[in-house]
């Protein structure tokens, strides 16, 4: 026998008040990281998540939010509002992301696999605060924030604030990410993924770009503000602020994006891990932002 | 603690005693003894544990048995139509697909749910599909000529998602 109870509220203010009621809560969605991660706990064997160490048994109230009403993908003054529940396959499959977050729909045709994105939530990347997480890139440069709710109201946090370090994130014990709000992309912009195979495996090093072409690009021949943030190379997602800044007025040559690369290589700070080297990270950090820029750019003809 | 889990499995409403902490391959296999899905890594990395979960392809050890409540859960018993082989599994045996047949059943219910979504997919589509099944015995060509055979209706009308 397991003391662990598993409650499925059946709407967000049935949610808010386990939350503040319940001692030792855990939030799931769909699973994908916290359940192998139990797994693991349970049974003792294998590896905990690099970077998390291994927590102990599991909590003793784990409060499911699927079904608790957050589905909804919905457009609202000039931003898309995702609910905690929506799934990766929904996100792909809604014509509004496709249509008015390129970048977001680019970086989760990325994420795991097929069966996985089917069971796997947007919330759930963000609360994982992995370093690696694919979504996380495209969510930085996007601009996007998250609102997280108690039984004492909403607060609003941008994304950057609300990852605070590998696997923590700004949320009261008694909230719940309740949605993630992304801005509609009127920029160009490109994710790349270096993984050690094709689906199902987390990634190496991670980028997105975005490039505002407002001041178009082909007549000016100059690059408007650009914004450029890489993944699973420090201990959150890092924006390279120095590349950014070089960029803004620059033409959009080769060798200019080369120089971004440096810079990019100069901000990140990676470790040796099971999926790859420092040493390899710093190099592929001025690659995959040279072929971002460059990728994002065909994109934006 | 135990708990009652009330879902639908293969079609028939189910109820069963279940521990929190148990996942739905736990629960289905060492609770409902339907040994047809395997556990090969209990991690969510191999896809022999594949299912469908309202009528889309997921691993079952990734799953909380509990947050099944409600949900419709098939596992490869429900693709005997009528004591007939579903067209997949005919192409499989046609193309010499299993070998030890332990990513047998996850195959087949990843490519399942695929086909009975997609429009004529394409090989590529059909390994991205596919991307999450490992076969230590790596016959991976013989399954995806065995479902391109199928996609391509070699082996009569699938039927469409929903069920
Ligand atoms: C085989 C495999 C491959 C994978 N590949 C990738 C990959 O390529 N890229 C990648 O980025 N990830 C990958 N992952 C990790 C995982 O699938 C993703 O991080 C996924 O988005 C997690 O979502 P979930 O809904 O399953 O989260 P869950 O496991 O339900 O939750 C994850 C964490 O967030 C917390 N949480 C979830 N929702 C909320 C909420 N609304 N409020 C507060 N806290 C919450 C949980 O308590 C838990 O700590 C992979 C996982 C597996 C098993
Ligand atoms: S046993 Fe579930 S994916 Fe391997
Ligand atoms: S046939 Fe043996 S694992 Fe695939």
């Amino acid at each position: 026998m397991s003391g662990v109870s598993v409650h499925t509220p059946g709407s967000l203010a049935e949610l808010l008040n386990l939350l503040a009621n319940l001692p030792n809560v855990s939030i799931v969605a769909g699973g994908s990281d916290l359940v192998p991660r139990m797994t693991r706990n349970k049974n003792n064997t294998g590896m905990a998540f690099p970077g998390f160490g291994r927590e102990g048994l599991p909590e003793k109230n784990i409060v499911y939010i699927g079904s608790a009403g957050l589905n909804d993908i919905r457009e609202s003054d000039g931003n898309i509002i995702i609910g905690a529940a929506v799934t990766i396959t929904e996100l792909l499959e809604s014509a509004l992301v496709r249509a008015k977050s390129p970048l977001l729909v680019e970086a989760l045709s990325e994420m795991a696999g097929l069966t996985i994105r089917n069971t796997a939530t947007l919330g759930g990347n963000i609360s994982n605060a992995s370093p690696a997480g694919d979504s996380l890139p495209a969510l930085y440069v996007l601009g996007a924030s998250v609102v997280t709710a108690s039984v004492n109201g909403s607060r609003n946090h941008r994304i950057d604030d609300y990852i605070s370090g590998p696997g923590k994130t700004a949320r009261n014990a008694d909230e719940v990410l309740k949605e993630i709000i992304v801005p509609i992309q009127k920029q160009k912009g490109a994710f790349i993924k270096m993984g050690r195979r094709k689906t199902e495996t987390l990634s190496i090093i991670n980028a997105a770009v975005l490039i505002d072409v407002q001041d178009d690009v082909i007549t000016n021949n100059e690059l408007g503000s650009v914004r450029i943030a890489i993944g699973a190379a420090g201990p959150t997602v890092i924006r390279c602020l120095a590349a950014e800044d070089f960029l803004c007025g620059k033409e959009p040559t080769e060798e200019n994006f080369e120089i971004a690369g440096t810079y990019a290589a100069e901000a990140v700070s990676p470790i040796d891990d099971v999926r790859s080297t420092a040493w390899y990270r710093k190099r592929m950090a001025s690659v995959i932002t040279k072929r971002a820029l460059a990728k994002a750019l065909q994109s934006a003809e | 603690m135990g708990q009652i889990l009330t879902f639908k499995l293969n079609g028939a409403d189910t109820e069963v005693l279940i521990n929190g902490d148990e996942t739905l391959l736990d629960v289905l296999r060492g609770r409902l003894s339907i040994t047809s899905l395997k556990c090969g890594c209990n991690h969510g990395d191999c896809g022999a544990c594949t299912i469908h979960l309202n009528g889309r392809a997921a691993k079952a050890c990734t799953v909380l048995a509990a947050t099944a409540t409600g949900a419709r859960v098939n596992t490869l018993e429900s693709l005997f139509l009528g004591g007939d082989l579903h067209p997949l599994q005919k192409a499989f045996i046609d193309f010499n697909a299993p070998q030890c047949g332990y990513c047998t059943p996850g195959m087949l219910m990843a490519a399942s749910a695929f086909l009975s979504s997609a429009e004529n997919p394409s090989e590529p589509e059909i390994r991205e599909a596919l991307g999450g099944n490992l076969c230590r015995c790596t016959g991976y060509n013989q399954y995806i000529e065995a479902i391109m055979a199928v996609a391509e209706g070699n082996y009569g009308p699938l039927p469409k998602r929903g069920a």
